[in-house]
């Protein structure tokens, strides 16, 4: 065995010489220029690398999450499973040792010292994982304040009126307490103070509230969070705390009202998506999912992550409902997709309906002009408006046999007019939801393998870009003085940096989908720099931060607006809006020379 | 490569695989082990070979073999034939080595080897001079090694040789 593999380093210092000898014989070797991808974005990896020579950066959103250096190994996550987002780039010209994964579970099995080592990192790996997760569902329920949680508006009565007094007061607010003002101290009676005063110590109706209420308050500050007023209520066992706003009472905070506050949570919604078991019960999760975005985004949880959340649990309700719809056969021989946005994995709150389904080839469904029909129609009812562009599967055009979806793609790049550019956009951005994800698969290669190197053709497709006018940084802050012009912050700022990154991934045939998993991966293949990616990725969130702040407080409305006023804004955020739309305008640049878009 | 087969016929069959034109997308490295460096006299000892595929040296499926001169080199040459392919050829010093070869391969199948070969030593020094003639350039395996900041080579051996020139081969070439 040639190559010198050193056994000295953990856990490889475990093996037995004859052990030493089997790793030896069985290892590959792997050379890595500096800034290409050893083991790419959520690939399965089937080795374990082990450093030689050179350095080996884990990135994670852009950032470095860890270095490898000679005798360094990895990835024992990737190697029993996927590490979402993650990706490891050789920061130097590298020479790896790959050991394959069935030598490395065989010698793990067969010696058990060396296997402890094995599974103890494995663990730690996944507990970093896990955490990662965790603590983002966390950040939602421990940073919600009580001023998202209802209050009850105080009642109060008089040190000297009445149990009976009380009692009229509770029924007529409807209230389950009553606060007692007694000279400059304010005590509490409630509702079960009541009965046991009256009906089981059998005190008169007139006897005054005065000297029986409880002047011992428990109280919270209004900015105070939520997670500490459920401590406080499990602490002192009562059911409802007095809520302070600069000193003066504000409210009761009732539990319940609390835990409804608190289970506005993801994972809620999702187990009650999970447990439907009709549409109804569906309709009722799905409608809890606005209340989940407000709660997160008044909480402060960044946008991304909102995005993330908003995806996993659209996609549950998505094919939920199609399980619930669709017989068996019918799931069995055919592809559910959202496409568009949904299929990035962008949107916020609930958009447009863009959904297609792909049918095995040779399969044929006699309900399924209902089933479709059906579907859609639900998830009307559930929320998600129509396609304006007819885009469901309702539609014939968008639920047809994989065959039928191939003739389509070949249209879209051999004869493009301006629907088939924008079908194919969209087609492009598809996931799968439900039914058999091969079929989409194959789809997405047939699309792939038609592309060809002409130009022209990208160029063609990446055009769009240019389409709307993205107003620069100076021109805004000359119009802030005399009431700013709304901006489409859709048009001026999220659909050049979308369609842009779209066009780039397409050349390069990326099977990414979401935008800013295609910027990175761009900037792996070095179509960006990893300078330009970085600014890209974080203006494309706080457009999209800046938007969904937009439709949130214009939700009431029906119709989706996509208008920001740059005069309303903050200082800061106005002068972050218009360096990036100042950086849009020069990634605009940028297509537009790297598709030779000016030359007519 | 037809050309230089011209008035030449794979009067073997069996090996007609190294005439395919399918394309593996692989390379192979090989070297060898001689009882000196005149290609004309000298006699195969060892041949090494490993695979290529992608960014990886599939070493672990790599092919050593010893030759002695009181056994017939047939069955040797035949797991080496195997092995190689329709695969270019990768090497130091390749036309040594291919020479070599071809003294004992041609009597068995009737042609040369028909494999395209590229020889890691002129990838160093295409990589390193832009002007010809301007620079004198260390070609010896070491010094290329080491510029290139590969790990050092195991041995003198015909494996370890055949590594080395893989890692030049993967370091130099250039994709895409």
């Amino acid at each position: 065995m040639p190559e010198a593999f050193d056994f000295a380093v953990p856990p490889f210092d475990r093996l037995t010489p004859d052990e030493r000898t089997t790793l030896a014989r069985s290892l590959d070797i792997g050379v890595y220029a500096k800034d290409t991808p050893v083991l790419a974005r959520d690939e399965a990896a089937d080795c374990l690398f082990i450093v030689q020579k050179g350095l080996v950066q884990e990135r994670h959103h852009g950032e470095t999450a860890a270095a490898f250096g000679p005798g360094d190994s990895f990835d024992l996550r990737a190697l029993f499973g996927r590490s979402p987002n993650h990706s490891f780039v050789a920061a130097e010209d590298t020479v790896c040792h790959l050991l394959p994964r069935p030598v490395l579970v065989e010698l793990a099995r067969a010696n058990p010292a060396f296997g402890e080592l094995i599974c103890e990192a494995f663990a730690e790996r996944l507990r970093a994982a896990a955490n990662e997760r965790s603590n983002r569902e966390m950040a939602a329920l421990t940073m919600a304040r009580v001023r998202e949680a209802y209050l009850h508006p105080p009642v109060y009565v008089e040190a000297s009126a009445t149990l009976r007094d009380a009692a009229l007061a509770m029924k007529t607010q409807q209230a389950s307490s009553v606060l007692v003002r007694d000279g400059a101290r304010t005590g509490i009676l409630t509702g079960t103070d009541l009965r046991d005063r009256v009906v089981l110590d059998g005190l008169p109706v007139t006897t005054a509230v005065g000297p029986l209420a409880r002047y011992e308050l428990i109280e919270l500050d209004r900015d105070e969070l939520l997670f500490n007023a459920l401590i406080l209520m499990t602490k002192h066992s009562v059911r409802r705390i007095v809520i302070t706003e600069a000193g003066k009472i504000a409210g009761l905070l009732e539990q319940i009202d609390l835990l409804s506050a608190l289970s506005n949570h993801s994972q809620v919604i999702a187990l009650q998506v999970d447990r439907a078991e009709s549409t109804e019960d569906l309709r009722k999760a799905s409608a809890d999912t606005v209340g989940l975005i407000r709660t997160l985004h008044v909480t402060g949880v960044r946008v991304p992550f909102i995005a993330d959340l908003v995806t996993e649990l659209n996609r549950k309700i998505f094919r939920r409902l199609f399980e619930l719809v669709a017989p068996p056969d019918l799931l069995a021989n055919s592809c559910l997709l959202v496409m568009g946005s949904e299929g990035r994995g962008e949107q916020l709150l609930k958009t447009d309906q863009d959904n297609g389904l792909i049918l095995r080839d040779g399969y044929e469904c006699p309900d399924l002009p209902r089933i479709t029909a059906d579907f859609s129609r639900h998830l009307e009812e559930f929320g998600y408006p129509p396609c304006p562009g007819n885009i469901m599967v309702s539609n014939p055009e968008w639920t047809k046999s994989l065959s039928a979806y191939k003739d389509a793609i070949f249209n879209w790049i051999h004869r493009p007019d301006e629907a088939a550019q924008l079908n194919l956009a969209i087609f492009y951005d598809a996931a799968a939801v439900a039914g058999d994800t091969g079929l989409l698969d194959e789809a997405r290669g047939y699309l792939m393998a038609r592309l060809s190197d002409n130009s022209g053709f990208f160029s063609h497709f990446a055009r769009p870009t240019l389409a709307f006018d993205t107003p620069s940084g100076l021109f805004s802050t000359l119009f802030d003085r005399r009431g700013a012009q709304p901006i489409d912050i859709k048009k001026a700022g999220i659909f050049p940096i979308v369609h842009g990154i779209r066009a780039l991934a397409l050349e390069k045939h990326m099977t990414e989908t979401n935008t800013v998993e295609r910027i990175w991966a761009l900037a792996d293949k070095r179509v960006l720099d990893r300078k330009l990616a970085g600014e890209l990725a974080e203006a494309f969130t706080f457009l999209s931060t800046l938007r969904l702040k937009a439709r949130i407080d214009a939700a009431h409305e029906v119709k989706i607006d996509n208008t920001v006023r740059p005069a309303e804004m903050t200082k800061l955020d106005r002068d972050q809006f218009n360096d990036c739309l100042a950086l849009v305008k020069a990634f605009k640049e940028f297509v537009s020379y790297h598709f030779h878009l000016n030359m007519h | 490569m037809i050309a230089r087969l011209r008035g030449q016929q794979l009067n073997a069959p069996a090996y007609d695989f190294l005439l395919s034109e399918e394309d593996s997308g692989e390379a192979v490295a090989v070297a060898c082990e001689a009882t000196s460096y005149d290609p004309a006299t000298a006699e195969l000892r060892a041949l090494a070979a490993v695979r290529i595929r992608g960014n990886r040296i599939l070493a672990s499926r790599h092919l050593a073999v010893a030759f002695r001169p009181d056994e017939p080199p047939e069955p040797a040459l035949d797991r080496f034939l195997r092995l190689i392919g329709n695969r270019p050829l990768v090497g130091y010093y390749l036309d040594f080595t291919v020479g070599l070869i071809d003294r004992a391969v041609q009597p068995m199948i009737g042609i040369p080897l028909p494999n395209e070969r590229v020889e890691v030593s002129g990838l160093y020094y295409e990589s390193r001079v832009k002007v010809p003639g301007k620079n004198a350039l260390n070609l010896r395996l070491d010094a290329i090694l080491g510029a290139l900041d590969l790990p050092g080579r195991a041995g003198d051996d015909a494996y370890s040789n055949a590594l080395a020139s893989a890692m030049v081969y993967l370091r130099l070439k250039t994709d895409e």
